[in-house]
């Protein structure tokens, strides 16, 4: 039996250039990864390595070219597979030494950390001294140890988040968010290590459960009876004689989206940060702003290429990001050249495109398994093989070969062209199978770029994304923004094929929930014309991403999600952008609304799922909030319920803090009258029971 | 029609273009005599360089791609659009001429190679026992190949002897088949 691979890093490779042969893989440790040698050597050492002193390459190895028509049934085998021969991720660094004593002057080596982690980037410290060390004593030892540091970073109390975790970690900028996933850890090494008996633990893990943050009520199952301020001094009093006490507190000021370890190398302490929020489609540590930047220009010139309905979205005036964006939705091949320019610099917009695509690798996935961030002409045989691949390359050979790919991003240039070579897809059975009006059958070449209104959705769209760029928003808030984008475009999806077709399987259909008739699934529009514009200005990519690996994949996925999904009984998305989007809705549709959600929300998984639903940086808890203030009382009393689960569960606390001032007040003032009244049905029963029945009657008739 | 109007003028000024493919060994250092004017100790080549060398009002974009046997297989995705093949030939190694005789046919006869000019440089002419140009040309089988314009000028890379010559050449002769 095969030892079992590194529990972080699987290989470690070393390439050299070789005058006469070339380059040639030196070491693979502490076994083969069963990927042709020489394709190795040539990756860890890119064209023009010798041109500089050092460059940092990404590319991935065990990628399985993906044949659309077997995925749903594979999928098992694919499972399994992966366990094999999983996915990895090599983190290569290719350094040239200048030696007067070296033949022709110069040594060039190259050495690789394959990991199966997405956060590569954590090992480029250690990798930086690993090579520096092998040039000094080129020997498999080298290898081998640096092997061994990476694969003894201890993250044993490193939290994983589910997807819905990550939601709300990634649109929340609260440090603390997830605190108390750490906070259970880390007390619990410190018993470990000290041998603290397990009593202690559990004192600590009230201390830890979320209450003690400013507003508690103690009495949970009631109607919030007890709503107290805790006061600095009353919270000295509880920790007092508790253990944290007793130790410095370390953990507050620490950003709980990262889990922070070590990787010891040669005796020295390497700091890892390792981020928790990373999305499954997500690799390395590169800038979606800086691919946007780059190839949005301040005056767009219009395109002149012949009108692709996939592509051109807004017919000529398609901002170059959205056509780069329709190129990866619908799977064309894409090229990001850099001639001269190191390897890494175009692995990164590959990187990127990979995240831009897959809607922040939160949305779709199937891109990067289809990415090459690195590739020269050794693999071009290889690279054609695969469906709508992405790939980086720093040769304009590439550029020549227009038959090769689709749509071509030059980094120097920021121009994005489309291939003459490109296939155009023929809709000529499609428009029959499509009902009345012919707003929605997909145009045809020959209409295309006469039309004269284009819907500017988009453009705006991107107009809001440079805003925010130039307003110095950081790269979580942009990448939450092109997560949105191609969430929305799914859902927009689901519609159309059950507008379509009738039914869907990318999106809850009404019998997927408790209420069909009245609450309502998909996507929420404003009016009917607003969703037949849209509906207008995407059918054309819309029926392109249908033709995708990608959509079979999301097929698979949200087939899955209906099956572990906590909230059953409604749609959630389709909830949260009514109450934001449309002003006026029934009465008896609220008061449905707010009923569902005191059924089906009370678990920790339901408030969790819930919660990732109302993003902070999107307002949060807001939405939901409108209903304190609701005409019909039973909504009001049903909201105040909820916002009481919510504050009593560690993660909806701090939602509840985070609410506007004016909200927040309404859920106090409530509360306290609640509380009040409470009061005075206890005084009253009281009476009852001291008195004789006329007076409790009495009472009763005055409340 | 930008490109269109740059197009007509280079025609009345004689502006031309040109793409060039060179193997062999020593075209790195070739390219960069060609390029700085300065004989410059060359680092083993990674890949390829590239370098437009403007000589005569004509822009040659020169392709130097390595030679090891292993990546002789990917010298044929240069071929299209390459308008003149530069050769390389260590005039002193005798051992192996042969072998760059059949890869010089090997090339040559691609379909996507037809039309392209032939320049052999005879390198290393400094050295003693150096191979001479009508030796290079006869052990190379160059007088049975009659359809195409071939030249074989002698050269040294270190003092840039006869390299200009060579680019003379190539752009005489492209003028002539336009």
């Amino acid at each position: 039996m095969k030892p079992p691979l590194g529990e972080h890093v699987t290989h470690i490779l070393l390439a050299e250039f070789d005058i006469d042969k070339g380059s040639s893989l030196a070491h693979q440790y502490p076994e083969p990864t069963g990927t042709d040698e020489h394709l190795l050597a040539e990756l860890m050492l890119p064209d023009g390595a010798h041109l500089r002193t050092e460059d940092w390459t990404v590319f991935f190895l065990n990628q399985s070219i993906p044949d659309p028509d077997k995925i749903s049934a594979n999928l098992m085998s694919d499972r399994s597979r992966d366990n094999e021969t999983p996915l990895l991720y090599a983190l290569n660094l290719v350094r040239t030494r200048h030696d007067k004593e070296a033949r022709r002057g110069a040594v060039v080596k190259a050495m690789a950390i394959c990991t199966r982690h997405q956060y590569l980037h954590i090992y480029k410290p250690v990798l930086l001294l690993a090579l520096d060390n092998y040039f000094q004593d080129p020997s498999v030892e080298c290898l081998a140890s640096l092997y061994e540091a990476v694969n003894s970073m201890d993250c044993k109390f490193m939290p994983i988040f589910n997807a819905h975790e990550k939601a709300i970690l990634r649109a929340s900028e609260n440090k603390d968010m997830f605190e108390e996933k750490f906070t259970a850890f880390e007390n619990n090494r410190k018993h470990v290590q000290e041998g603290s008996t397990a009593s202690l633990s559990d004192q600590l893990s009230d201390e830890i459960s979320g209450k003690g943050l400013g507003i508690i009520n103690e009495n949970s199952e009631g109607c919030g009876s007890d709503y107290v301020i805790v006061t600095e001094e009353e919270r000295e009093k509880l920790k007092r004689g508790t253990y944290i006490d007793l130790a410095p507190n370390l953990s507050k000021n620490k950003d709980r989206h990262f889990f922070e370890t070590k990787v010891v190398y040669n005796r020295i302490k390497l700091p890892i940060r390792v981020p928790l929020t990373v999305n499954p489609e997500e690799v390395g540590d590169f800038s979606l702003i800086k691919l946007i930047t780059t190839f949005n220009p301040p005056s767009p010139a219009p395109f002149n290429h012949p009108f692709h309905p996939h592509l051109d979205s807004s017919g000529n005036q398609t901002q170059p990001i959205i056509l780069l964006l329709n190129a990866l939705l619908t799977q064309k091949r894409i090229i990001f050249l850099g001639q001269g320019h190191p390897s890494g610099d175009v692995a990164n917009y590959v990187l990127s495109a990979c995240a831009m695509g897959s809607g922040s690798g939160g949305v779709l996935r199937g891109f990067t398994e289809r990415a090459f961030p690195y590739t020269n002409l050794t693999n071009v045989d290889d690279l054609l093989k695969v469906p709508g691949f992405i790939a980086g390359v720093t040769n304009r050979i590439f550029e020549d070969h227009s038959s090769w790919w689709d749509v071509l991003c030059n980094i120097d240039t920021g121009k994005i062209t489309v291939s003459k070579d490109i296939a155009t897809p023929s809709y000529g059975t499609k428009p029959d199978e499509k009902p009345e009006e012919g707003v929605r059958s997909p145009s045809s070449k020959t209409e295309s770029w006469g039309r004269e209104k284009w819907d500017t959705a988009d453009n705006e769209f991107m107009a809001e994304v440079m805003h925010a760029i130039q307003h110095h928003y950081g790269e979580t808030a942009i990448r939450g923004k092109f997560q949105e984008y191609v969430q929305r475009f799914v859902r927009l999806t689901a519609l159309y094929e059950v507008e379509t077709f009738g039914s869907t399987k990318i999106g809850m259909m009404p019998e997927d929930t408790d209420y069909p008739g009245i609450l309502g699934t998909g996507l929420a529009f404003q009016d009917d014309n607003s969703k037949h514009r849209e509906f207008a200005a995407n059918v054309n990519r819309i029926e392109g991403w249908r033709q995708t690996i990608s959509y079979k994949y999301y097929q698979l996925d949200f087939q899955n999600y209906l099956k572990t999904r906590n909230i059953k009984s409604f749609d959630v998305h389709h909830q949260v952008s009514k109450l934001k989007m449309l002003k006026s809705l029934p009465e008896q549709e609220v008061e449905t609304l707010y009923k569902a959600f005191i059924i089906s929300i009370s678990t920790d998984e339901q408030i969790i799922e819930f919660l990732s639903y109302l993003p902070q940086n999107q307002g949060g808890l807001f939405p939901i909030g409108l209903g304190l203030l609701y005409p019909l009382k039973t909504v009001r009393d049903n909201t105040i319920e909820l916002f009481n689960r919510l504050n009593n569960h560690a993660t909806g606390s701090k939602f509840i803090q985070s609410l506007n001032s004016f909200q927040k007040l309404a859920y106090e003032r409530q509360l306290n009258q609640k509380r009040e009244r409470q009061q005075q049905l206890e005084f009253a029963n009281k009476l009852a029971c001291s008195q004789d029945s006329n007076d409790s009657n009495l009472e009763f008739m005055e409340f | 029609m930008g490109a269109y109007v740059s197009r007509a003028l280079s025609k009345i000024f004689g502006n031309k273009e040109m793409r060039i493919l060179m193997l062999g060994l020593d075209a790195a250092a070739i390219l960069y005599k060609l390029k700085l004017n300065q004989s410059v100790t060359t680092i083993p080549t990674v890949g390829f360089n590239v370098e437009t060398v403007t000589y005569k009002n004509v822009k040659f974009n020169v392709w130097d791609v390595g030679g090891q046997d292993k990546i002789r297989p990917l010298w044929r995705h240069y071929y299209t659009g390459t308008q003149g093949l530069i050769f390389v030939i260590d005039s002193q190694d005798r051992d192996r001429i042969d072998e760059a005789r059949q890869e010089l046919h090997r090339i040559i006869s691609d379909r996507e190679m037809r039309d392209c000019l032939l320049l052999i440089f005879a390198n290393k002419q400094d050295l003693p026992g150096a191979m001479s140009p009508a030796e290079v040309t006869e052990k190379l089988n160059l007088h049975h190949m009659r359809d195409r314009a071939w030249y074989v000028h002698p050269s040294c890379a270190t003092t840039g002897e006869g390299l200009f010559e060579g680019l003379n050449w190539l752009s005489q002769n492209a003028k002539a088949s336009k």
